[in-house]
């Protein structure tokens, strides 16, 4: 049993952790709920010895401790799994579970045994001795899972396990988390989606700006309640999008580049296509080709009449085309820069060489305000700004030229109720205007909510384009599966 | 920014201990010698101006390896780049030499610049076309180019009338940097202090500078948006070369005042530490350069009139870099920690 009582971390002067009760009990499923920058993961950061608490305790089966480094968290049995992971990617997967091997100095037969022996539970398929670059995230997740059962955790911290996971990993890891618990292990889910709620939770506590403002049984409360604990408001999902016009506005014709391979489709005017499929089937591919960032090897995507794609390797992205790439953060903006020039970056070749900045300064102000971005500070760096907001500026960037075409890839992947529903009124406000919208996202609920249209890809090529209406979760699971795939 | 003032602070009381208890090793009595120090950096007008002949190449080496450096290219070919530009300007001096006019100076200089700029340039290629990490091959063209000057000077070029000493005949007075104020400080410092400014401007508040930060960031966006990484590689490691270049022609016509084995006295690596220590900022390149070559100038003037080792200079530029390093870190780390 742990128990937290007044833990505050503030930074600076936002108090992150504002006064928490928290207890966390053996063999039961902790879903710690709440919106981006809620506190969180702060607060398990805090248990787990990252941070010391400005105030309060920390209370380990009835007695008071200093979780002073992670090094004494684990020493007390708490384990967690990280947002980021922290495994290294040239090791192996053995190599990676020796790094963290607390039990002996030298390492015989038998050690190797018991030390793969909560990976093989785990991941029976997995072959120790591939390096973890080349695993897929589901798989180095699990390893870092099999990381923290190495070490007897009582109390395993999962941090927005689900965020990186496709619908068939998250499954398997919900599967896995109630044995954990049934080993009389305590589980905490740290998440912003109510359906791992719903699928693995014992106990739901809500957090909204640092204070925990509910905590029941999990089955004493509707995912409403719920969403309205988080964001202290009841938000009503966003409208359907409008019926397209008949006009055909995008071709795209065998095209071919990269892992996507022959892929055909057209769009009408105000049209959304939303694509779905296990990740890695060519979607990203797809994406960067439809962008103008990865040339192809055959085919043409031809918008209004000219193509958009990439010749010849060089230039700059069609400006008719709005580009929003899958993690913003990495993909999508030059993090150091502050956010005027990343605002500017689509203008920047067209820019004089000696550019106003401050009047730069100035539209990115407006542009952000516009756009909602917090703060609306021209001078910050863009790493500062949260996930919400980093994809609202990225929005605001490539929205600001009145696109003709969207490419959107997991827009709204581990962003929070409230920077959801921003980006979806984005969107679809583009398409309301008579633009086209390629929607790449694993979230089939947001698809079937937000699309007319939902294609299936698999193996680099579309196997099915389901109407929104026929396009149920059971069918698009099928397609995506394939005609071999276990159901799991 | 205050920040910043005591970091400076702390690092120089660091070096004055350290240095002190150098000294004292050495068996000299330390506050006497870091006083005779300052007086022989920035005494009096002579002192002075040998410390501004010291600067010089150190800030042009220091500028060479900041421009590329704002890609994110870590160049350490400034001595390269820097005898190769002496031997290009050079060549050009021998061709000219014989009609002799207003015109053979700049001739001179464009062709170290040229000579620089190709050295570069060619690490810039490697780099571009197929990935050749720069700081290997710019380590490595440094050596081709302190053997070729070596090549020529002992070979086709050397002077008859310098009876086997292997060097070229000497700069004519119209190919020849020429000297400031009578001494033996030349127009190079000038054109370093141009290139502080220019580089200031142009790197920090124009489109161009904004690009190369962009691709330092993040390649992928810069590409995303039509930035050609593979050209900025190569422009830059140009500019930097012809930047170095110019050190190397002011080092052979206006101080040694012939091609020379032994041109650079380690400006290049000195180069690249003081581009370390400013941060890659063209503006704090400026004073540190002034400072280490107070350093060195000191060094020399000590070991004639106080009779302490000549490597002396040499060990006290290197304790000055490694505690203002030190420093550094320690700084960055307590702000990290506040912050």
């Amino acid at each position: 049993m742990i128990q937290l009582r007044g833990v505050v971390k503030a930074f600076g002067p936002v108090r992150a952790v504002d006064g928490v009760d928290l207890e966390i009990r053996p063999g039961q499923t902790l879903a710690l709920l709440g919106e981006n920058g809620a506190g969180k993961s702060t607060l398990m950061k805090l248990l787990y010895g990252v941070y010391p608490p400005d105030a309060g305790t920390i209370e380990i089966d009835g007695r008071a401790c200093a979780l002073s480094s992670p090094a004494a968290a684990i020493a007390q049995g708490i384990g967690m799994v990280f947002q980021h992971f922290t495994l290294v990617p040239a090791l192996s997967v053995r190599e990676n579970l020796l790094l963290t091997w607390p039990r002996t100095r030298w390492l015989l037969d038998r050690h190797h045994q018991s030390m793969l022996a909560s990976l093989t539970a785990l991941a029976p398929a997995l072959d120790p001795s591939q390096l973890v670059a080349q695993l897929s995230v589901g798989e180095r997740q699990l390893v870092e899972l099999a990381r923290v059962l190495n070490i007897d955790a009582r109390c395993v911290i999962l941090d927005e396990p689900t965020a990186v996971l496709t619908p068939l990993e998250t499954d398997r890891l919900y599967g896995l988390i109630r044995p954990l618990v049934a080993e009389g292990r305590a589980v905490v889910l740290i998440t912003h989606k109510l359906a791992d709620v719903t699928a693995c939770a014992d106990r739901v506590v809500v957090m909204r700006q640092g204070r925990i403002v509910d905590a029941a049984p999990a089955g004493e409360r509707s995912s409403d309640q719920l969403v309205r604990a988080m964001i202290g408001e009841s938000q009503a999902l966003e409208g359907d999008p409008l019926p397209p016009s008949g006009r055909t506005r995008l071709v795209v014709r065998g095209l071919t580049a990269g892992g996507a391979r022959d892929i055909g489709f057209e769009l009408a005017a105000g049209e959304v296509l939303g694509v779905a499929g296990v990740a890695g089937n060519g979607q990203q591919a797809l994406a960067e080709a439809l962008a103008g960032v990865l040339a192809p090897t055959a085919g043409d995507a031809v918008l209004d009449g000219r193509s958009i794609l990439r010749r010849a390797g060089r230039g700059a992205i069609d400006p008719r085309v709005a580009y929003i790439p899958e993690q913003p953060r990495d993909n999508g903006v030059a993090g150091a820069l502050s956010t005027t020039v990343n605002l500017a970056l689509r203008r920047l070749s067209a820019m004089p060489a000696f550019p106003d900045w401050s009047r730069e300064a100035d539209a990115a102000r407006t542009l952000m305000r516009r756009f909602d971005v917090r703060p609306a500070d021209p001078r910050l760096a863009a790493d500062a700004l949260s996930g919400g907001n980093l994809q609202k500026l990225v929005l605001a960037r490539e929205f600001s030229g009145a696109p003709e075409l969207a490419v959107a890839c997991y827009p709204t992947m581990g962003l929070d109720v409230a920077a959801t529903g921003a980006v979806h009124r984005c969107l679809l406000d583009l398409a309301g205007h008579g633009a086209c919208v390629v929607w790449f996202s694993e979230d089939l609920d947001e698809l079937r909510h937000v699309a007319h249209r939902i294609a299936v890809m698999r193996d680099g090529r579309i196997v099915g384009v389901l109407p929104r209406d026929l396009a149920s979760r059971h069918e698009l699971g099928r397609l995506m599966a394939g005609p071999s795939a276990r159901v799991a | 920014m205050i920040r910043a003032a005591g970091a400076v602070a702390l690092a120089a009381v660091c070096f004055l201990a350290i240095a002190a208890a150098f000294f004292l090793l050495i068996g000299k009595p330390p506050l006497q010698m870091l006083g005779t120090m300052v007086l022989y950096a920035f005494g009096d007008g002579y002192s002075l101006s040998e410390t501004l002949v010291k600067a010089t190449p150190i800030l042009l080496c220091a500028l060479a390896i900041i421009v590329p450096a704002r890609l994110g290219l870590i160049s350490v070919g400034a001595d390269g780049q820097l005898y190769i530009g002496a031997l290009a300007g050079t060549a050009v001096m021998l061709a000219g030499t014989a009609a002799r006019g207003w015109w053979l100076l700049p001739a001179v200089l464009l062709g170290a610049m040229a000579g620089g700029a190709l050295w570069g340039g060619v690490a810039g290629v490697l780099k571009a076309r197929i990935g050749v990490n720069e700081t290997i091959s710019t380590l490595l063209l440094n050596y081709i180019g302190v053997l070729l000057v070596n090549h020529f000077v002992y070979g086709t070029w050397r002077d008859p009338a310098n009876l086997g000493w292997p060097s070229t005949i000497p700069f004519p007075p119209e190919a020849t940097v020429p000297s400031l104020f009578g001494t033996r400080v030349h127009a190079g410092f000038l054109i370093a202090l141009v290139g502080v400014a220019a580089g200031h401007a142009w790197l920090v508040r124009s489109r161009f500078g904004v690009e190369l930060r962009v691709l330092r960031e993040n390649r992928k966006v810069g590409d995303m948006v039509g930035l050609d990484y593979a050209r900025n590689a190569i422009v830059t490691m140009a500019i930097g070369g012809a930047i170095a270049g110019i050190a190397g022609i002011c080092e052979a016509s206006a101080i040694q005042g012939r091609l020379q084995p032994g041109l650079s006295l380690g400006y290049g690596l000195t180069g690249f530490l003081v581009a370390w220590l400013s941060g890659h900022s063209f503006v704090w390149a400026a004073p540190i350069s002034v400072l280490i070559g107070g350093l060195i100038a000191a060094g020399d003037a000590l070991q004639l009139y106080a009779k302490v080792p000549a490597a002396s200079a040499t060990v006290l530029q290197g304790l000055l870099f490694a505690t203002a390093l030190a420093v550094a870190g320690v700084a960055r780390r307590q702000g990290a920690r506040n912050g």
